[in-house]
């Protein structure tokens, strides 16, 4: 599968129709009521754990939601698999508008998307064979005889790697990569569409994520699925993902193709997320410098005003701390060709030292945005304009 | 080298547990040094013996389990291992300080950050409280916790888990210990976070000239902190070498493994993951041959019969344990070669990595070598409970694994 | 120590998969004071239902002329004021005591599971009524209300199972509501939603069978506080209406009265208390290690 996103958009893609997106996030708001109380139950406040998030994820694409416990992705994924009820905001699936669905629909949507879990200990029923619990998705949507179920159970195991006799064995004989499969082959039982993933190789062993890094893009280009890729770690996800968003505090500050994202980051959370990712070379380590931000993110229950960055921004202490930070907050607007950031000084950060040592390569050459063009030394009169080089 | 003994000298330590599953063989023999101010890191997956180690040393296995069965642990003249516990505990704090992954469970819950921070210190040195107090305050300013006067009456869950790893390191370093030993101290942190403790660790032991113990899975996080490293695998030291020397020239197969098996930062766009098929070994068994054997796309057939020890990468050097000049050794009859490390495959004309003996489990699948593709996991899973040649069952289930290549292209945006 | 010849590598596992009670139970059985326990419920299980067979004389059986008469060898542990053979009526009174005790704690669990079944699985209004009902059935001591009870409804057999099992509903309905509640915010919970499990299957197929085991460690060491319960009732003169029958507590009471001249009536029906709750706890407690996940590796 190649998916043309981060390719120029060719002259006639804009006018040919635009294929849906399988999923497009619009305003998403998930708050969690805080209550007081033990007899009548006051409303005294709200975690704002996912306040405004939109996106749009085109089918076979991966797109990967990255930020710090409590940014608010887990719980944005969990809102579109809706074990969160959304607060506010729509989320379309195919182009219908689901926000609402209830009973039998909604049971008929989550045929079509699934979820993967972090904890491949927690997330199996350990009172279930392997097979119970690959089986259970379609004994729930009554797919199929009892035997066909059997034998899709075993293709579904032998698809994630894992032997087919190993149905009849429970959770707790498999390893903790063996159990991710598991927890893969259920997913992958009804044929979904949408996969969320939610962080699902960071509770394993560094030798073990790798396989099911691998499986899971086999699996893609297999199936032709739809990612949603939720992680905390900015290289697992830059390697998975076709695009990326980075999230603090509920709102998506930046979005960009991965690749772009990570060589030029333009939100200054995301350079300090980067500089902070150690690269496991002490050679490259020595040369760069962290960019330590200051204390901890702030309460989603009381989010500062204007970004939400600002206290602990280190572009804002750069500028002298412009009012602007703390007045307005910033959009997520449109800087280049599909790189979306929400910050008022973008413009500062690129090309900055900052950005160029987070990223840990050697003095970047786009050191110099100012000449985008390669400088020609003036041509003197005489030459032929278009002479041929030499051969 | 430096004149006089070591400051820590662990020699052939051997660490059993008994359990009802039987006898874990949690640590087989590890020798390393360190010298004062020597920052050493420990690498390795779970279960592999770091911490093990680590507790070991200090006398602080799960009883009545955990068992050093071998070994000594020699710090400033004394054997750790033969000490008395009242000895220990006075060595304990005071020259060894330890800071753990989790620092909700090593504070006391219910008292505050200051009675405990001035019993430590008072537990150890002859002071008065007022003393113990300005100290406690300057310590806190030290690991940069704002309002260090105030927070001092706040308790354990009243600080965040970054701020709660400060007030363990605060903690750690109130005693000037002379060797510091942290276990996987960022591992329950956010990256930032991370960063932020991880800096403070090395600028404060960089400052006092206290020596540190980092044990960790994370490669990423020893480049940058350590002088040393120690890879470790199913209880061995497998690599020990010079940070620099590790990276530049990691050279034992398990290793190369770990650093090709997980994303870079700052990768070539299209390096795709070469995955270490298969899974750590049972510790129930007391590995007779190399321990990775199974897990190795370089094996030959005698490390299915023989452990390699540690050895010098170049035959005939003298082996230095410590310092900048350290050796680098390794444990492997068939180290990779300088393409191979960097490939993460065995790229020699007409290799082929050795079959495994009957009953034995093999993860990479023999005669598979150089596919990237997970399903070789299968492989070796069916293998492992069919014998080799059986591979079909059920045939017409099992997809044949697809070109290695041909699937990755989709991902890696390369230009 | 000769080690087992292990072949390179890896060796293969083909152990057999027993299931996770069938692990439990292997672990059960490594568990030595678990093992005592259970020896000791053999014992106690065995004089009840061979003691038709086993006992040298009928419970009721003597004449006083052979009362108070110490232990010897025609009566193994004496005989009481009636003169019956205390060695029989003791196997006799575990026939009383085990079917008090399992079917009080039988009807504790019915009743306590279902309330603790519905708080925990439905929640929300229903739930607060049902806890804060059972917290005023808490609130009360366990024997005070059994006694409250026998006294209302009268003296008899099944009333005091009934008074038994009524002391322990709170308890067996907290256990399960609280490890329900604490399976609903589990990832395999959450995971059975994601793929649209409706909610009476969640409970059913993945709620209920995960809290079994706590529920299982608490019946049986409700076992033992339920014999302790019934003798304690009958040493409070709440026991059978026929004063004859032999049930340890009544029996206990009796020995009060002749206490200096014969002992041993207090120590065997206190012992054969004694032992059988000691077996129960012992048991409970094995049950738990072996069934706690913690220990699953």
């Amino acid at each position: 599968m190649t998916i043309e996103v981060a390719s120029p958009a060719t002259a006639d893609s804009g006018a040919t129709a635009v294929p849906t997106p399988l999923l497009q996030v619009q305003d998403l708001k998930v708050y969690f009521p805080i209550r007081d109380g033990i007899i009548r139950q006051r409303h005294i406040g709200d975690v704002q754990a996912v306040d405004g998030v939109s996106f749009e994820l085109a089918r076979g694409e991966t797109l990967g939601l990255v930020g710090e416990s409590g940014c608010g992705k887990s719980t944005t994924g969990r809102a579109i698999i809706r074990l969160n009820p959304p607060t506010d905001g729509r989320i379309l699936f195919d182009g219908v508008d689901v926000t609402e669905f209830k009973g039998s629909a909604l049971r008929q949507l989550r045929r079509r998307m699934q979820m993967i879990f972090q904890d491949p200990y927690a997330s199996l029923d350990p009172r279930m064979t392997a097979g119970g619990i690959i089986a259970e998705p379609l004994d729930i949507h009554d797919v199929g005889r009892s035997s066909e179920r059997r034998e899709r159970v075993r293709e579904l195991l032998a698809t994630v790697g894992l032997n087919p006799d190993y149905a009849s064995r429970y959770p707790h004989e498999f390893s903790g990569g063996q159990r991710q499969r598991i927890g893969v082959a259920r997913a992958l039982a009804l044929n979904p569409d949408l996969i969320v993933a939610d962080e699902p190789i960071s509770a394993l062993d560094v030798s073990i994520q790798a396989q099911i890094i691998n499986l899971l893009e086999r699996l893609q280009a297999e199936f032709g699925l739809t990612y949603l890729f939720i992680a905390h770690d900015l290289s697992v996800v830059r390697h998975i993902s076709d695009r990326t968003a980075v999230m603090y505090l509920g709102r998506i500050v930046e979005m960009a193709a991965s690749r772009e994202l990570n060589v030029r980051p333009l939100h200054p959370y995301t350079v300090a997320l980067l500089s902070a990712v150690p690269i496991p070379d002490p050679v490259i380590e020595s040369r760069r410098r962290r960019i330590i931000l200051k204390g901890d993110v702030p309460s989603p229950i009381n989010p500062p005003s204007g970004c939400r960055f600002h206290t602990r921004c280190w572009l804002r202490e750069k500028l002298g701390n412009p009012e602007r930070c703390v007045a307005e907050d910033p959009v997520l607007r449109i800087l280049d060709t599909r790189h979306e950031v929400a910050c008022h000084f973008a413009e500062v950060v690129d090309g900055s030292t900052e950005q160029a040592q987070a990223t840990g390569r050697p003095a970047p050459s786009v050191a110099a945005p100012a000449a985008p063009a390669p400088i020609v030394p003036p041509v003197p009169p005489t030459a032929p304009p278009t002479a041929p080089p030499p051969a | 080298m430096t004149a006089g003994t070591p400051l820590l000298s662990v020699e052939e330590l051997v660490v059993r547990f008994r359990t009802h599953e039987g006898t874990i063989h949690a640590v087989n023999g590890v020798t390393f040094q360190l010298e004062e101010g020597e920052r050493l890191g420990l690498v390795g997956e779970s279960g592999c013996g770091k911490s093990v180690t680590n507790l070991a040393m200090m006398r602080l296995l799960p009883q009545p389990a955990g068992r050093i069965e071998g070994g000594h642990v020699m710090f400033d003249a004394q054997d750790l291992t033969k000490l008395r516990e009242d000895e220990l505990r006075s060595i304990r704090g005071r020259d060894i300080a330890m800071i753990f992954q989790d620092p909700m469970t090593s504070l006391n819950p219910v008292l505050t950050v200051e009675e405990q921070m001035i019993e430590t210190i008072m537990a150890h040195r002859e002071i008065s409280r007022d003393t113990a107090r300005a100290r406690a305050i300057e310590l806190l300013t030290m690991v940069g916790i704002p309002q260090p006067e105030g927070r001092l009456k706040s308790f354990p869950h009243q600080f965040s888990g970054g701020m709660r790893q400060r007030v363990m390191i605060a903690m750690a370093l109130s005693l000037e210990p002379k060797l510091m030993i942290a276990d996987e101290p960022t591992t329950a942190l956010d990256v930032t976070i991370q960063a932020q403790v991880l800096e403070l660790l090395r600028g404060l032991t960089e400052q006092s000239g206290t020596a540190l113990i980092l044990i960790t899975h994370d490669l990423g996080v020893v480049a940058g902190m350590t002088n040393r490293i120690n890879v470790m695998y199913a209880g061995y030291i497998v690599e020990s070498a010079t940070t620099l020397d590790l990276f530049a020239a990691p050279s034992h197969p398990y290793t190369v493994g770990l650093l090709r098996s997980i994303p870079r930062l700052d990768a070539q766009a299209g390096d795709p993951l070469v995955p270490i098929e298969g899974r750590p070994p049972d510790m129930r068994h007391k590995p007779t041959a190399c321990p990775f054997a199974a897990r190795c796309r370089w094996r030959l057939d005698v490390c299915w019969q023989e452990n390699p020890p540690l050895r010098p990468t170049i035959e005939g050097t003298p082996i230095v344990l410590t310092g900048p000049g350290a050796t680098h050794q390794i444990a492997c009859f068939n180290p990779p070669t300088v393409e191979e490390q960097v490939a993460g495959r065995p790229m020699r004309a007409g290799f082929v990595t050795a079959p495994p003996p009957a009953g034995t489990v093999d993860e990479v699948g023999a005669g598979r070598i150089g596919s990237t593709d997970d399903l070789e996991g299968m492989i070796g899973d069916i293998q492992s409970e069919e014998g080799p040649i059986s591979l079909a069952p059920s045939a017409g289930a099992l997809p044949l694994p697809p070109e290695p290549e041909h699937h990755t292209d989709g991902f890696l945006h390369d230009d | 120590m000769a080690a087992p010849a292990v072949p390179v590598g890896q060796p293969i596992e083909r152990r057999a998969s027993r299931g996770l009670w069938g692990d439990a139970a292997r672990r059960l059985m490594r568990n030595r004071p678990a093992l005592v326990g259970l020896v000791f419920i053999g014992i106690f299980v065995a004089a009840a239902i061979l003691a038709p067979f086993i006992a040298p004389f009928g419970p009721l059986e003597g004449g006083l002329a052979q009362r108070l008469q110490p232990p010897s060898t025609v009566h193994v542990m004496g005989t009481d004021a009636q003169g019956r053979d205390e060695y029989s009526r003791v196997l006799f009174g575990a026939q009383v005591s085990l079917i008090a005790g399992i079917a009080s704690v039988i009807m504790g669990v019915t009743i306590g599971g279902s309330i603790g079944a519905l708080a925990g699985g439905v929640g929300g209004k229903l739930d607060a009524v049902l806890m804060r009902f059972v917290d005023a059935m808490l609130a009360v001591p366990g024997i005070l209300l059994a006694i409250g009870i026998v006294a209302f409804l009268g003296r008899g057999l099944p009333q005091i199972m009934f008074a038994v099992a009524v002391v322990n509903v709170p308890i067996f309905a907290r256990i399960l509501r609280g490890s329900l509640l604490s399976l609903r915010e589990s990832d395999y919970v959450t995971a059975a939603r994601s793929i649209g499990a409706s909610g009476p299957r969640v409970l059913v197929r993945h709620m209920l069978p995960n809290s079994l085991s706590p529920l299982i460690v608490a019946a049986t060491l409700a076992l033992a506080t339920a014999i302790i319960d019934v003798a304690g009732l009958g040493f409070l003169g709440l026991g059978p209406p026929d004063p004859r029958t032999p049930e340890w507590g009544t029996m206990l009471t009796d020995a009060t009265k002749f206490i200096r001249q014969a002992p041993w009536l207090l120590f065997f029906p206190g012992a054969a208390i004694v032992i059988s709750a000691i077996g129960f706890n012992l048991l409970g407690d094995g049950l738990r290690e072996s069934l706690d996940p913690r220990m699953r590796r």
